[in-house]
């Protein structure tokens, strides 16, 4: 989420509000710098757990995240099932073709992008190989003809990669299914100029720099399933 | 004072370290898989710097003239002085989509990671000896010239040993160099939490894992990570005192 929250807080700062610092770290990083009090604002790109919840977090849902399933240009697959997805990155598939191994590329453990594929798929194989950004997958699966990996469709669309169907959907579609909400939680309700910049985001002038960045504005959850 | 901190973070996990298997979802902390990686590609990387330092600092001091030398010289702090994230870039871009093409293998690798630090550490090794080498008076050349010594016989039988101490200092500072490397070895040598059983199979390093999962880790994990720290500086400790012993 960091480039989205580097967006956001350019675009805020430029028409009148105050300065915003940004830090990453993934989500689970976010969640406790809101909670020891280090940040106002921590991005998660995930739902909170249970634990989280109960201590006075508030979650304020910005977007939807588009998670793309992408392969290799060169790769003849162009689809799978949802079953089928759950069996690869399970690691019970092990070839593409007999000769041809599947290389499983996926993020490290914390990141939200990979909590959203345990919980909206399965859980990914230890073999998997790791990179610790999204960028680094979509350079990994770039490179090569037998890998297959997530990244968020912003990323995707970067090129380099064909994103799958899932279940005959394209990523491009509302009614595609691998989607993971993207909130800005605060400790209890916010204020002052935390505020200020949640009203920002959620006017239709940050709705639209949401959806510039290949991201599903948050106004337009009714419309999704 | 940092080691200090590293330690009372994490000794309440340190008996938990030692065991073959790291996964932290279902509350292993077994780090021998990472130990194994990080000596692969250390060792690796050695193979390979140490000879090809050694010998780029005995070229420069025995054979290259004064001009070619002094060219040389920016060249090598050059590549010292570029960051480790632009060498784990081109290893992720050039490098390991070229092992897969040619020896096979998902390309992430020991393989690919011992050859980025071998790069890394090469200009640390160079420099080092080549100041050894430089500092040894010249009556040891001229000596051996005198007796009849081929110039490889002068290195080989009197430069080498004669300059031994300072050498010793090179591989270690290129040993500890790449054992403390980062960066460029996450992006290349695939992370996956297994002891590598061959060069072309993915590995993951005690530094790898800590910067992976520590922006992340809670609790008994956290601990796990800090008690990996401890165990990396006792490693770095003890080579050093074994080199220290070795160069006397």
């Amino acid at each position: 989420m960091q480039p989205l929250a580097e967006v956001l807080a350019e675009a805020y700062s430029r028409q009148g509000g105050g300065r915003v610092t940004i830090q990453g770290g993934g989500s689970t990083a976010g969640v406790q710098a809101v909670l020891s009090g280090v940040a106002q604002i921590g991005a998660v790109s995930r739902s909170l757990t249970d634990e989280e919840s109960g201590q006075g977090l508030v979650e304020h849902i910005i977007a939807y995240d588009v998670l793309a399933i992408v392969v290799h240009p060169a790769n003849p697959v162009g689809a799978i099932s949802r079953p089928e997805l759950r069996r690869l990155f399970a690691g019970d598939m092990s070839e593409w073709l007999p000769g041809r191994p599947i290389h499983l590329v996926s993020r490290e453990a914390g990141s939200g992008s990979r909590e959203a594929i345990r919980s909206l798929v399965g859980p990914i194989s230890p073999r998997a190989i790791i990179q610790n950004s999204s960028g680094g997958i979509r350079a990994a699966v770039a490179g090569d003809p037998l890998a297959v990996g997530y990244v968020s469709l912003g990323v995707a669309r970067l090129g380099g990669v064909k994103a799958l169907l899932v279940d005959g959907v394209s990523p491009e579609d509302p009614q595609y299914l691998l989607s993971r909400p993207l909130s800005f939680v605060t400790s209890g309700p916010p204020s002052g100029e935390a505020a200020e910049l949640l009203r920002f985001i959620r006017s239709a002038a940050g709705q639209k720099l949401i959806e510039s960045e290949g991201l599903v504005a948050a106004r337009v959850e009714s419309s999704r399933r | 004072m940092i080691a200090l901190f590293v330690l009372l973070e994490g000794w309440t996990a340190l008996p938990l370290i030692f065991g073959p298997v790291w996964n932290p979802e279902e509350g292993l902390y077994g780090v021998l898989p990472m130990v194994g990686g990080s000596a692969a590609v250390t060792l690796g990387a050695l193979l390979l710097a140490v000879p090809t330092g050694v010998g780029t600092a005995l070229f420069l001091t025995e054979a290259a003239s004064p001009g070619v030398a002094a060219a040389a010289r920016p060249f090598l702090q050059a590549l010292a002085g570029i960051p480790s994230v632009v060498y784990g870039f081109v290893g992720l871009t050039v490098l390991v989509p070229a092992i897969r093409q040619s020896l096979g293998g998902p390309g992430f690798s020991v393989l690919a990671g011992a050859l980025v630090l071998a790069v890394m550490i090469l200009p640390t090794i160079a420099a080092v000896a080549e100041d050894a080498l430089r500092a040894l008076p010249p009556a040891y050349r001229e000596g051996a010239m005198a007796l009849g010594a081929t110039p490889w016989q002068a290195v080989r039988r009197v430069l080498l040993p004669a300059a031994r101490s300072g050498l010793v200092t090179a591989v270690v500072l290129g040993l500890g160099r790449a054992l403390g490397e980062t960066m460029a070895v996450l992006m290349v040598t695939g992370n996956v939490a297994s002891t590598p059983t061959s060069p072309l199979a993915p590995a993951r390093t005690l530094t790898g894992s800590i910067a992976m999962e520590m922006g992340y880790a809670v609790g008994r994990h956290r601990e796990a990570l800090f008690a990996t720290g401890t165990l990396l500086l006792a490693i770095v400790m003890g080579v050093n005192i074994l080199a220290r012993r070795a160069g006397r």
